[in-house]
């Protein structure tokens, strides 16, 4: 009689999970990529970012000194923050730390496109040709790169070149170089959360690769609004500003 | 070295979405006239639609006087083999323009040449 | 084999094959949802402005930053003062700056005062204001910009929305498909735009809640609105899917005396894709070419600069 009803048990849970998955907002069509796209919006905004496993950026002796350089000079006024003060693009990884919402948006055929809301970002995901060639990535760089990715499983893999320099890792200077290469590695990760996992490859200034984790909730309550260099933005008071 | 033509399309000068006006002609540029300016490079721009070079001058009369100079597109510039870095800040280069009619400190560099501190001649 | 064991044989063998049934049917079930999704895009007959992430949309004349007059004639946009044609930078080594045609009975008087102002500091040496050239958005004069080399414009097509972006500055405005306007939408820049497609060749576009300020025009000859501005675009796409004629009818009684319509067309391009492009790139350089010397330079609208960040 245990026995039975050990196994009615088993029936049970495994019809539970299966109605649950079922009811999950995780639509996959016929075997297709996973269905990454929508709007999110983190809950937290951290200025200094943060590596993997805490403590502090792995900086050459080179680095170190770019970055003391970037805070003296955003202290005196001799380094301009230009994605905050003319709405220029903040570069990777430091547009992932955006307190505003973004969309991803898997159309038309060929890319993935990420509009953010802050500074009105445009990125485009190429998922069906090669990053451009090293001459290009030097003469056309982009502030936030130029993209290309895949899916792995569950994951989109993104990997990004070509950066223009005069961008900040985050809201502190952290420095890059024009040869900063990103790795992202996107996925859902719950029913509402995204997460953005990002390899930081600059060895002139890094001593050796690190990561950072940024963490999105979809919403389907909002729509990316317009945003004007100096105008008025949307309410950012629910999400909290860690130090 | 020159570089390969650019195979990227539409980085063209997009002067329709710039800080540029329907007005911005090379007529404010005397074209009659050509000379060359010696100095120190202060910052050399790499953006869209016109890369810059701005020199510091020596003057005779005091501190060094800063000049504007206009040039071709990124894209323009990389088909005659140059790159973001191919002028840098502290270099002592020479530089001929088409300055501007009115006086003010600035000209084109387009069609014209600089010569780099090595001797080398670039054509603009 | 006991009588005990084969009933509790019967139902282990039972609880397996329920278990693996709601696994089948979950499976099942979820392969249906992306099943009907697609099948009913796919039936919807909607015109396709993007088959691919190549195809861009721009204007097919030199002068693609004024609008065009109605077909069929009626009251029409705002073109140029006879006296003093606009001619385009492209077209001539003498490009002119525009002068607003005020003989145009569409305008309410307060407007006809405001753009007679700006056409005599522009004929007395001003450099008249362009939204797209002072890196703003260009609100409902979206679909009037110069032909440069494309990409330009792009359809991004989703079932619930569609995203279209403009290469210069990467500005995008979203329209909501086949939902309502908000009863009260605050006011931004480019509005609130909703819409639906008709005739499976048509997208058509619904605006409401546009910021009125003093550099959010309708147009390039700087023509203003009001807070009841009211813009209806149908962009229909040509059978052979490669023009698209836009027909815009803009609304509002607070600045024209009359509804009127105005035209665009559109040539596709296939050098896309979206590139990054960013209009305040050069901002803050001190190499604005226009605080060269030039009279009434101080009097050029200033780009949009924060100098407060909200974080």
């Amino acid at each position: 009689m245990k026995d039975l009803r050990v196994w009615a048990g088993i029936t049970v849970v495994i019809a539970a999970v299966t109605a649950f998955w079922w009811m999950s907002e995780r639509p996959i069509a016929n075997g297709a990529a996973p269905d990454i796209s929508g709007t999110y919006w983190a809950t937290e905004y951290q200025p200094r970012i943060q590596p993997v496993g805490g403590g502090e950026l792995p900086f050459t002796e080179k680095g170190r000194a770019a970055y003391a350089k970037n805070i003296a000079g955003l202290k005196d006024g001799s380094v301009e923050d230009r994605a905050r003060k003319y709405c220029t693009p903040d570069g990777l990884p430091r547009a992932l730390a955006t307190p505003y919402p973004f969309e991803i948006i898997t159309a038309p055929p060929g890319q993935i496109l990420i509009v953010y809301e802050m500074n009105h970002m445009i990125r485009r995901i190429a998922m069906d040709a090669p990053l451009p060639s090293a001459e290009e990535l030097v003469t056309a760089p982009f502030y936030n790169g130029h993209s290309v990715g895949r899916f792995e499983g569950d994951t989109l893999v993104v990997h990004t070149r070509g950066f223009k320099d005069e961008t900040f890792l985050d809201a502190t200077g952290a420095p890059h170089t024009d040869m900063l290469e990103t790795t992202e590695r996107i996925r859902r990760v719950g029913a509402t959360e995204l997460e953005d996992i990002t390899t930081v490859h600059d060895p002139e200034y890094y001593a050796a690769d690190w990561q950072a984790r940024f963490v999105y909730t979809q919403r389907t309550d909002v729509r990316i609004e317009d945003y004007i260099c100096g105008f008025e933005h949307r309410d950012i008071s629910s999400v909290t500003r860690r130090r | 070295m020159r570089i390969k033509t650019l195979a990227l399309t539409g980085l063209l000068a997009a002067s329709a979405v710039m800080p540029a006006s329907a007005h911005h002609s090379f007529a404010m540029f005397d074209r009659s006239k050509t000379m060359t300016l010696k100095g120190t490079v202060k910052e050399f721009q790499w953006i869209n639609p016109h890369c810059w070079i701005v020199i510091l001058v020596p003057s005779a009369q005091g501190p060094p006087k800063q000049w504007a100079i206009e040039l071709e597109s990124p894209s323009g510039l990389a088909r005659k083999g140059f790159v973001p870095k191919s002028l840098t800040a502290g270099m002592e280069i020479s530089v001929d323009i088409h300055p501007l009619k009115d006086g003010s400190p600035g000209g084109s560099g387009t069609d014209l040449s600089l010569r780099l501190p090595d001797g080398t001649v670039k054509p603009l | 084999m006991s009588k005990s064991y084969r009933s509790n044989l019967r139902v282990r063998v039972l609880c397996a094959g329920i278990a693996m049934g709601v696994t089948a049917l979950g499976f099942a079930l979820r392969a249906s949802m992306g099943d009907a999704a697609q099948a009913s895009t796919a039936s919807a007959r909607i015109p396709n402005f993007a088959p691919d992430d190549h195809t861009s949309w721009y204007p097919d004349r030199l002068d693609g930053d004024n609008w065009l007059p109605a077909v069929g004639g009626g009251p029409g946009p705002i073109l140029s003062r006879p006296d003093h044609p606009y001619v385009p930078n492209d077209a001539s080594d003498e490009p002119t700056y525009r002068i607003a045609d005020l003989s145009n009975p569409i305008l309410q008087p307060w407007v006809r005062e405001q753009m007679k102002r700006d056409n005599d500091e522009v004929l007395a040496g001003k450099i008249p204001f362009m939204a797209r050239e002072r890196c703003y958005p260009p609100g409902m004069a979206w679909n009037v910009f110069r032909r440069v080399t494309p990409p330009m414009v792009f359809f991004v097509q989703q079932p619930t929305f569609v995203l279209l972006m403009y290469r210069g500055d990467n500005q995008f405005r979203h329209v909501y498909l086949n939902v309502p306007h908000s009863a009260h939408p605050k006011p931004s820049w480019s509005g609130e735009s909703v819409g639906h497609y008709e005739n499976g060749d048509t997208l058509v576009v619904d605006t409401i809640g546009i910021l009125v300020h003093r550099y959010n025009f309708v147009d390039n000859y700087r023509t203003p609105h009001t807070d009841q501005l009211h813009v209806v675009e149908r962009y229909r796409l040509s059978p052979d899917g490669k023009t698209i004629d836009v027909d815009v009818h803009f609304e509002d009684p607070g600045a024209f005396t009359t509804p009127w319509n105005a035209r665009q067309h559109y040539a596709r391009s296939d050098k896309g894709p979206i590139e990054e492009a960013i209009c305040a790139e050069s901002a803050g350089r001190g190499t604005d070419i226009f605080n060269w010397g030039l009279t009434h330079a101080a009097e050029l609208a200033p780009m949009p600069q924060d100098d407060t960040p909200d974080f």
